[in-house]
């Protein structure tokens, strides 16, 4: 086995583009997270809806989204949105725009297991009880909702953090894309790579914990 | 004492140290009676009959079969208790929630025990299987897995699945609590037809009447203790212990029955 | 867009494309059959093991959970080799990472799956006398294996996407080949929309089986 020396002064050395880096990557997570949040309720909406192509639209944008690897949707968008419109947004926007989509279509699905797990009796009370069907989704369709969905809403969102990884393949300066230069001037791939892991885990932990959290306290208040 | 076919002898069961469920219990029967446990929801009948099956580590005790110890807590130790595991397995048990293995067919469920544990051939327990559920009305069900069951189906195929072990003595713990009313009939008429072949039973329900009809001896149980213990035409009409004649008041809304 | 042209200059890269497709499958396939296996082994492990062995395993679980596939496959590229003082190659670095992070996850839907089977179908083994030797192999591994089913068919899907990201170590899979030709024609909308749509079929279709069995399958048996 080889011997290896550890030297961590590089991190040190290179301690303000990592975090410049970090700042990119938090950025595009806090942005899409809030656009998935959204965004998921709303396609939920449309694949429940009664309007047919609503539904087949919504249904369809869920699918391509899910069943693609997100590498080649950010691709796809870097290579072919120029082209279609003739413009060349600021990369960090189209990272916005694919890593949006797709957390807005997994969002979308737990959002509307949530709903679907709400018993029928609950609807049947509401009627029983005389609520109109605006009060009837606003005050008791929707809260229930959110709450079921929250583990799975933030599961999604650290999958998006990590996600959030692989626009460094389009050159985007996020924690990833200076870990790579980074390993590559200073011949210290090893310490900057751990680092970098490291990081990553270190932001994903904390919010795998509040997942645990909830899941408890919602077992035990809905039980 | 141990001349009793089964004796259970000072049996202690606590859960988590502190909660007492099981306090001392000293308990005999005869091979062919049939023990009702009655008693107040949460006062333990569940646990006896499962310490009974070996299914609960016990805290104080033991218990034998035919006088043979197949139980025995060790005070001086928190290890597991001994288990004499070959005459444990004369022990049958019935539960509420039929617990039948989902993945397996009504066949596969009779025979996986007597083929894997006991080894006897697939022929002959297939043979003694869809003898046995033949003469319960359910031969045609063999290939149908459990979900497709009704309630009192399930129920008669779990009963029959231990009887197909031979067991000396059956206990069944509320097996009628979950079924339908129109179903429970089915069920306990099986039970009925066991009592005729003078099996030995530990039986757990809320249906007095049922209790009255089956029950060599009725037993009332409440605190962890065995508060009365009496014959059911005692029981039933002339209990000894207020306690007893309370709890009865309440589940039967009348002072006897008769 | 023309079409036939664009469905004829795809013919021209059939030979490329079907390459980095084989590529693809064949590293999705070693990564699901050596992932599983570590999956159950650890869930396993979680649920009965020694107490310093469940310390490890779980944090195995966690790191490969807790961060971007990408930055393992960079560790296993770069790092690995350099500390062991050995060349691991390419292929085997590659396997390895998805063996490991398919483990990871997979080891959660088994745990899930093994915790689903409630104590009641324990007791009932207790009391027909079926020893570990009968009860393990015949009512708790075939139980747990249909419920896992499912999820651990949304896990294949996930690796099989996730399989995309080591064209970024220079692996020729199908977005390796995909990118490369879209790179050296300037073509890339019929090319990159040719390569997505390959990873959603073989991905919907599994997609579809999942909820096909669900369904069908564990529906009839009410698992
Ligand atoms: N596994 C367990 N852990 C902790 N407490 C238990 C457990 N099983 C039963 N108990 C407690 O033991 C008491 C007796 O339960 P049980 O034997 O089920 O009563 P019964 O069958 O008479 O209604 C109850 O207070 C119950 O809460
Ligand atoms: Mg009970």
């Amino acid at each position: 086995m080889g011997r290896y020396t550890w030297d961590f002064s590089v991190i040190a050395a290179n301690w303000d583009p990592l975090m410049a880096g970090l700042a990119v990557t938090l950025q595009l997570t806090a942005i899409c997270a809030v656009i998935g949040l959204v965004g998921g309720f709303l396609v939920c909406q449309m694949v429940m809806s009664r309007i047919a192509p609503l539904r087949w639209v919504a249904i369809g944008f869920i699918e391509v989204f899910r069943c693609t690897p997100a590498l080649v949707q950010i691709i796809w968008i870097f290579y072919c949105v120029p082209f279609f419109f003739g413009v060349f947004y600021d990369p960090f926007y189209m990272a916005i725009l694919a890593l949006g989509m797709n957390i807005t279509a997994f969002n979308a699905e737990a959002y509307r297991a949530a709903i679907q797990a709400i018993p029928s009796s609950h609807y049947d009370a509401c009627t029983a009880l005389g609520l109109s069907p605006l009060k009837k989704t606003l005050f008791v369709i929707l809260p229930q909702a959110v709450l079921m969905a929250i583990p799975v809403l933030l599961t999604n969102t650290i999958g998006l953090l990590q996600q959030t990884s692989l626009v460094a393949i389009v050159a985007i300066a996020d924690l990833m894309y200076e870990g790579k230069t980074l390993a590559t001037q200073t011949y210290r791939p090893i310490e900057i790579y751990t680092t970098v892991a490291f990081i990553y885990f270190a932001l994903s932990v904390p919010l795998s914990q509040v997942v645990g959290l909830c899941e408890r306290r919602l077992r035990s208040r809905l039980a | 004492m141990s001349s009793s076919f089964l004796n259970v002898q000072g049996l202690r069961k606590s859960f988590g140290g502190h909660l007492v469920v099981l306090d001392d219990i000293n308990f005999q029967m005869e091979a062919g009676e049939r023990v009702v446990v009655i008693g107040p929801s949460g006062s333990g009948k569940s646990t006896l009959l499962r310490c009974v099956m070996g299914l609960e580590k016990i805290d104080h005790g033991r218990i034998e079969l035919e006088g043979v110890r197949y139980i025995e807590a060790d005070p001086k130790s928190t290890k597991d208790n001994f288990v004499n595991i070959p005459v444990r397995n004369k022990v049958g048990m019935v539960f509420q929630h039929y617990t039948l293995f989902p993945h397996l067919t009504v066949l596969g469920n009779l025979i996986l025990a007597p083929m894997r544990a006991r080894g006897e051939s697939r022929s002959s327990s297939t043979e003694r299987a869809m003898q046995l559920l033949t003469r319960l009305g359910l031969e045609s069900k063999a290939g149908a897995f459990p979900g497709m069951l009704s309630g009192g189906q399930k129920q008669r195929v779990a009963i029959a699945r231990a009887l197909l072990l031979d067991p000396k003595i059956m206990l069944f713990d509320e097996v009628t609590s979950a079924l339908d009313p129109e179903l429970v009939t089915e069920v306990e008429g099986l039970m009925l037809e066991l009592a005729e072949q003078k099996m030995s039973m530990m039986i757990v329900t809320h249906d007095m009447w049922f209790a009255k009809r089956i029950a060599t001896r009725v037993i009332f149980s409440a605190d962890g203790r065995i508060i009365e213990d009496a014959p059911p035409s005692k029981m039933f009409t002339n209990p000894a212990e207020p306690r007893t004649a309370d709890f009865l008041k309440k589940v039967l809304h009348v002072e006897t029955i008769s | 867009m023309d079409i036939t042209a664009a469905l004829g200059f795809l013919w021209d890269y059939r030979l490329a494309l079907s390459v980095g497709l084989g590529n693809t499958l064949h590293f999705t396939a070693l990564g699901l059959v050596f992932g599983l296996t570590i999956g159950f082994v650890v869930s396993v492990v979680r649920q009965a093991g020694h107490p310093v062995l469940k310390v490890i395993v779980t944090t195995y679980v966690e790191i490969f959970r807790g961060t971007p596939v990408l930055i393992q496959l960079f560790w296993f590229f770069f790092c690995l080799p350099a500390i062991l003082g050995v060349e691991l190659g390419n292929v085997f670095s590659t396997v390895l990472t998805l063996s490991l992070y398919m483990g990871a996850i997979s080891s959660e839907s088994f745990r899930a799956a093994l915790k689903a089977i409630g104590a009641e179908q324990r007791d009932a083994c207790v009391a027909l006398g079926l020893p570990a030797r009968v009860s393990v192999p015949y009512v708790i591994l075939p139980q747990t294996v249909l419920r896992a089913v499912p999820t651990l068919l949304s896990n294949c899907v996930t690796l099989f996407k996730e399989s995309a990201l080591v064209s970024a170590v220079g692996m020729a899979d199908l977005m390796y080949q995909g990118q490369m030709i879209a790179d050296a024609t300037a073509r890339p909308i019929e090319i990159l929309t040719a390569t997505a749509l390959i990873y959603f079929v073989i991905a919907f279709s599994v997609t579809r089986i999942v909820s096909f069995y669900e369904r069908g399958y564990l529906a009839r048996m009410r698992l």
